[in-house]
């Protein structure tokens, strides 16, 4: 019964305004738990002035009244979410160990499996087409070796990610910067749907929580607090993902980079921390060696599709990155209207993606 | 006395006869105009007097009356003045009466007596040519006026001088054709394929879709060429039939559009109406209904440049027009026919900013963003279009390298042979290209072999291509077979076919 209690205390205090993760901390630790705070004489709680300003204690005073508590009550009972505090078993253990664990997880769909190693695949929203194939890529790879892939659930390199281990059937992971009531952004909602379904998705933000600007720098802790290791796919020079790198480092977690063109803006960053030391990613064998799982080699690509003369000549220009129709016609000095068609035979066939502008990729798994 | 003089109105693209009948008594001089006409026939009277009397000439102070039959048209436009100012010479007696031939007059006059052009004399002249022998008209129309063959034309520049030939023995003189086009056209275009460097994938597109007409969206960021191209799409265009250069000149006769030396318009028109353009300049209208550009692209190629910007109401309209091939028009005097074939070219931007899927640029829009820009195009209005393709922007070496690119004539060629297979395979069809094949047409004329049938299938679930996308892709690879010379479309026509679906494609999930 004391720990039901507690927990409500809990979800109380973290739902204050003005209460991040490190002044919920420092309350719980001074008045003993989160009960402590909402029973403590006034007179205590202005002695905190110094600490944490007056504003937030004037908040915490006027918030301890019992109709809030139980307002908190009847929605910790909700069907469409759970919450998961740092007391309870289901809290993630690894996230338990960072600096500053977020208090309370609201989460949907499956529970956190926490005996799993976890990977946080991170990237810009503002991807090349080689970087979303290759955050597919390594998604599905990570799960099938039955790894739980842990992302942000963002447009661009997050949404393939999340595609990817659940394209596998493994265990994946969204941590979002908004309510677990919003979809944000909002053409993921697809994702979101499959998401509670097959994988799980999270966040520390109480339902009804916009997607502020400042959530996600705080929301990037989180990803890579629930990860032994943190791959970046592609990174701008000031993009999110570095900062995700950031306390990936903070945190003692592993961080791994995919190498990318020189030429790309969005790929700078990402070649900026291999510069820096992180780990260089050309192969999934690469992590999961770190992971201690060791992987069978797969050999050759299985020899299943057969491919003609024309399918075969276009499919070596791929070899080197992603085409232009144009650049294709004059590598392999087909004519336009031939090699229009063995480009639909070899999409169809599932060798070769079509991106927008005319542009030609070879598939990852091809 | 009495004189009565013919001439003829037009009303849409048709033209009718009308008498013009001259009585004069004696009385207060007055001068009345009957038989419902408009404001610039009333006009008429001050223009013809002082014509008659500039040209050396009595104007007779008496009463005239000049009755217009049939008298419940309303009628409209300068173009009966000549005959009005030969009635009342006639009636005069101060010119014979002209019984063989008796031809119709048509013409406007200038104070000082000189005819002056007007529009619409080809219509006028093809409706009413069975009924008559003979024309008189200004000398600007003669040219003109020749293309109708059963017609003599007798054209003069004044009024004096056509009195004279009247008065005279030699009597009219009859006009002769200055070229023969029985021959057919050998159109010459300033702009040609030729320039266009580059853009393989557009220019067989585009060559695709002048060979069995279809409609064609092009996709491409600011500067890629896609006006270039349009441009030159008439240039590959077949051959133009003597026929279907009648009835283009037609309605730029009605809209006043021809000049002087061409009688008749020889190579497909190409209209651009910017994207402020209203629905009644688009499809025509008026009090007096006038033709609208797409008439004006009647058996040509009409570009909307940035289809997105044009009011919705506006792309609308486009849509039983580009079903029936023609357009009615109704207002209270009528309604009026005008002919609207023509092949619809549209080119947009593929996202808001217009860098999507550019290797110069980044695209700054969201998905979201994107997917609201693309769905202004109704879903009905992009079911016209059979073709879609993405023109990138070139590289800078491209476009100045000295690369041999086809000519429009070459693949001219091409394009005429594929339309010459369809024209004969629709023989019986009562149709003449592959757009305007309807459903169950494309269930006998498109059939393929089990090859076809499977990559279809497959191409539909591991593309995603959405439904509407079937008929079309059908059509346009039995264009690429025809194109090849092929009497069967094979797999791989239409795998060609579904390169040219972009729109259908859900890049984004």
């Amino acid at each position: 019964m004391k720990q039901i209690d507690e927990r409500i205390y809990w979800i109380w205090l973290s739902q204050i305004p003005g209460v991040g993760a490190k002044r919920f901390h420092f309350l719980v630790e001074h008045f003993s738990g989160a009960h402590g705070v909402w029973a403590a004489p006034k007179g205590e709680l202005l002695k905190l002035i110094p600490h944490l300003g007056p504003s937030v204690v004037n908040e915490i005073a006027n918030q301890r009244q019992n109709r809030i508590l139980d307002k908190i009550y009847e929605s910790s009972n909700s069907s469409d979410y759970r919450i998961v505090t740092l007391l309870d078993g289901e809290y993630p253990g690894l996230l338990k160990e960072i600096f500053d664990p977020p208090p309370i997880l609201y989460c949907k769909g499956l529970p956190i499996d926490d005996n799993n190693p976890a990977l946080a695949i991170v990237g810009s929203r503002r991807s090349t087409g080689y970087g979303r194939q290759m955050s597919e890529r390594f998604g599905f790879q990570l799960a099938e070796a039955g790894v739980t892939v842990v992302s942000g659930l963002a447009r661009g390199i997050d949404a393939m990610s999340h595609y990817g281990a659940l394209k596998a059937g493994g265990k994946t992971i969204g941590v979002l910067g908004c309510g677990i009531d919003r979809v944000y952004p909002p053409e993921n909602r697809k994702l979101f749907q499959t998401m509670e379904e097959k994988g799980t998705i999270i966040t520390e933000y109480p339902p009804g929580t916009s997607p502020l600007p400042g959530n996600f720098p705080a929301r990037n802790r989180v990803i890579s607090g629930m990860a032994d290791g943190v791959l970046v796919i592609e990174a701008g020079l000031r993009s999110g993902a570095l900062i995700t790198v950031d306390f990936a480092l903070e945190q003692g977690r592993d961080v791994y980079a995919l190498p990318g063109n020189i030429n790309v803006p969005q790929t700078v960053g990402t070649n900026k921390i291999l510069k820096e030391g992180a780990k260089l990613i050309t192969d999934i064998r690469d992590i999961l060696e770190d992971l201690g799982i060791s992987l069978a080699d797969p050999g050759e690509a299985p020899g299943s599709v057969q491919l003609d003369f024309f399918e075969s000549q276009v499919y070596n220009a791929l070899q080197e990155g992603e085409r232009h129709l144009e650049e294709l016609a004059r590598d392999t000095k087909m004519e336009i209207h031939k090699l229009n068609a063995v480009l639909t035979m070899l999409e169809v066939k599932g060798i070769v993606k079509q991106m927008p502008g005319k542009i030609f990729i070879k598939s990852w798994d091809a | 006395m009495l004189a009565k003089v013919k001439s003829a109105g037009i009303f849409g693209v048709e033209g009718y006869m009308i008498d013009v009948e001259v009585d004069i008594s004696n009385g207060l001089p007055v001068f009345d105009i009957v038989g419902l006409p408009d404001l610039s026939i009333r006009e008429s009277k001050e223009r013809v007097r002082a014509a008659i009397k500039n040209s050396g000439f009595e104007f007779p102070i008496k009463r005239i009356t000049v009755n217009m039959a049939p008298a419940d048209t309303k009628k409209e436009g300068p173009a009966f003045d000549l005959a009005i100012a030969i009635g009342i010479l006639t009636a005069t007696g101060q010119i014979p009466v002209m019984t063989k031939p008796d031809p119709v007059f048509l013409g406007e006059l200038s104070l000082d007596g000189t005819l002056k052009p007007i529009s619409g004399v080809l219509p006028m002249l093809l409706s009413i040519r069975e009924e008559n022998e003979a024309v008189v008209l200004p000398y600007e129309n003669a040219e003109e006026a020749s293309n109708v063959s059963e017609v003599a034309v007798y054209p003069y520049k004044t009024l004096a001088e056509l009195v004279e030939c009247f008065r005279g023995k030699a009597g009219l003189t009859e006009y002769q054709k200055t070229c023969s086009h029985d021959a057919g056209f050998k159109p010459s275009f300033t702009d040609d394929f030729f320039d266009v460097k580059g853009q393989d994938a557009a220019k067989r597109a585009l060559e695709v879709a002048a060979a069995g007409g279809h409609n064609i969206i092009l996709m491409g960021p600011p500067g890629s060429g896609k006006t270039m191209l349009a441009k030159r799409l008439p240039t590959i265009l077949p051959d133009l039939a003597y026929n279907e250069a009648l009835e283009i000149t037609k309605v730029y006769s009605v809209a006043g559009m021809l000049k002087e030396k061409e009688g008749i318009i020889g190579s497909r028109p190409f209209m651009s109406p910017h994207h402020t353009i209203s629905s009644s300049a688009l499809v025509g209208g008026g009090r007096i209904p006038a033709p609208g550009q797409i008439s004006l692209a009647h058996h040509g190629v009409l570009f909307l440049d940035e289809l997105l910007e044009f009011k919705k109401d506006v792309l609308e309209v486009l849509r039983q027009p580009l079903e029936d091939g023609e357009i009615t028009i109704s207002r209270a005097q009528g309604s009026a026919l005008f002919p609207c074939k023509f092949m619809l070219v549209a080119s947009l931007n593929p996202c808001p900013c217009g860098f999507l899927g550019d290797s110069g640029h980044e695209c700054t829009c969201t998905p979201n963003q994107i997917r609201r820009y693309l769905a202004r195009i109704s879903g009905p209005l992009l079911d016209r279009f059979d073709i879609h393709i993405e023109v990138p922007s070139l590289s800078f070496q491209k476009i100045s390298g000295d690369e041999k690119a086809e000519s429009s004539s070459d693949i001219r060629e091409r394009v005429n042979r594929a339309r010459e297979i369809q024209v004969n395979r629709y023989k019986k069809d009562g149709i003449y290209y592959n757009s305007q094949l309807k459903p169950r047409q494309i269930r006998t004329f498109c059939k393929t072999d089990e090859l076809g049938n499977t990559l279809l299938e497959r191409a539909f679930v591991s593309m995603r291509l959405s439904a509407r996308a079937y008929d079309r892709i059908l059509k346009v690879s039995r264009t690429i077979a025809d194109l090849e010379g092929s009497d069967n479309v094979e797999a791989g026509h239409i795998a060609e076919a579904i390169q040219y679906r972009s729109l259908d494609r859900q890049y984004w999930r």
